[in-house]
């Protein structure tokens, strides 16, 4: 299953106090692209390899 | 409680005391949006995994120091040693300009995916390449602000303060990103299709 990190289609902010802010500049058409780009850019997401997970979580242990 | 159902602040607050298992649930809770977010600014696997290495280093040694601040939020604060750390990056290349390598073959692409046709695993991996090349063709800074908000899940208030802009500015350039792409998408021909 595809992993969605942004979970809130309904807007494009996070705060709901700059809300207001980004309805005023972004237009309907920006916003509904954007909701249109978003599957694609999580298809974009990437992970780390486990080696370099390991090697942060080996180096806290021993600092 | 278990870990997975704990806030960031509080797994930060049982690391800070000696929990390294916490450690482990935040770099899993945040590796991808991390590294994703330095691996579309930086544009070569292998650079992006030494990047993400030496963020989590500095978040381990200032947070074994005491030196977090906990009026900020967990992921913006290592957004934001990440991207110094890609800026950093980028000032070295300017002054010792080396020939890069491509991406590093990751064979999981390949292998992830193994349902599809092949005819619909050329035109996905063809859409995943444009798109990717099309985000790079964007200026730097509209780049940054497509990549915080949507991988890093940022407010703009967040990445205003994070790029030292005010949130008007970030809020234009990701109009001006959302702009941009959609010009070249059309130019290009190139058609979303979620999967």
């Amino acid at each position: 299953m595809m992993e969605t990190l942004t979970p809130t289609l309904n807007s494009i902010v996070n705060d709901e106090e700059m809300s207001q802010r980004a309805i005023n500049m972004l237009s309907t058409e920006d916003v509904e692209f954007y909701e249109n780009l978003k599957p694609a850019l999580n298809n974009l997401v990437k992970s780390p390899s486990e080696d370099i997970v390991n090697r942060i979580l080996a180096f806290s242990k021993t600092f | 409680m278990s870990f997975h159902e704990k806030t960031d602040q509080e797994l930060v607050h049982l690391y800070i005391k000696g929990n390294e298992s916490a450690l482990s649930e935040l770099v899993t809770r945040h590796k991808s949006r991390i590294y994703t977010s330095i691996y579309l600014l930086v544009k070569d696997e292998f650079l992006a995994e030494d990047i993400f290495q030496d963020t989590f280093i500095k978040v381990i040694k200032t947070l074994k120091a005491g030196k977090y601040n906990e009026e900020g939020k967990f992921l913006p604060w290592v957004l934001r040693i990440g991207h110094n750390l890609v800026i950093d990056h980028f000032r070295k290349e300017k002054r010792n300009p080396t020939i890069t390598n491509s991406d590093g073959f990751d064979i999981f692409d390949v292998l992830g995916i193994h349902d599809e046709s092949m005819e619909e695993k050329m035109i996905k991996q063809q859409t995943h390449d444009d798109l990717k090349k099309l985000i790079h063709y964007l200026p730097s800074e509209q780049k940054e602000v497509l990549i915080m908000r949507h991988y890093g899940d940022l407010s703009f208030k967040e990445i205003a303060d994070l790029t030292s802009v005010s949130i008007n500015t970030a809020l234009g350039r990701m109009r001006y990103a959302l702009n941009n792409l959609r010009k070249m998408m059309t130019n290009k021909e190139l058609i979303l299709k979620a999967s």
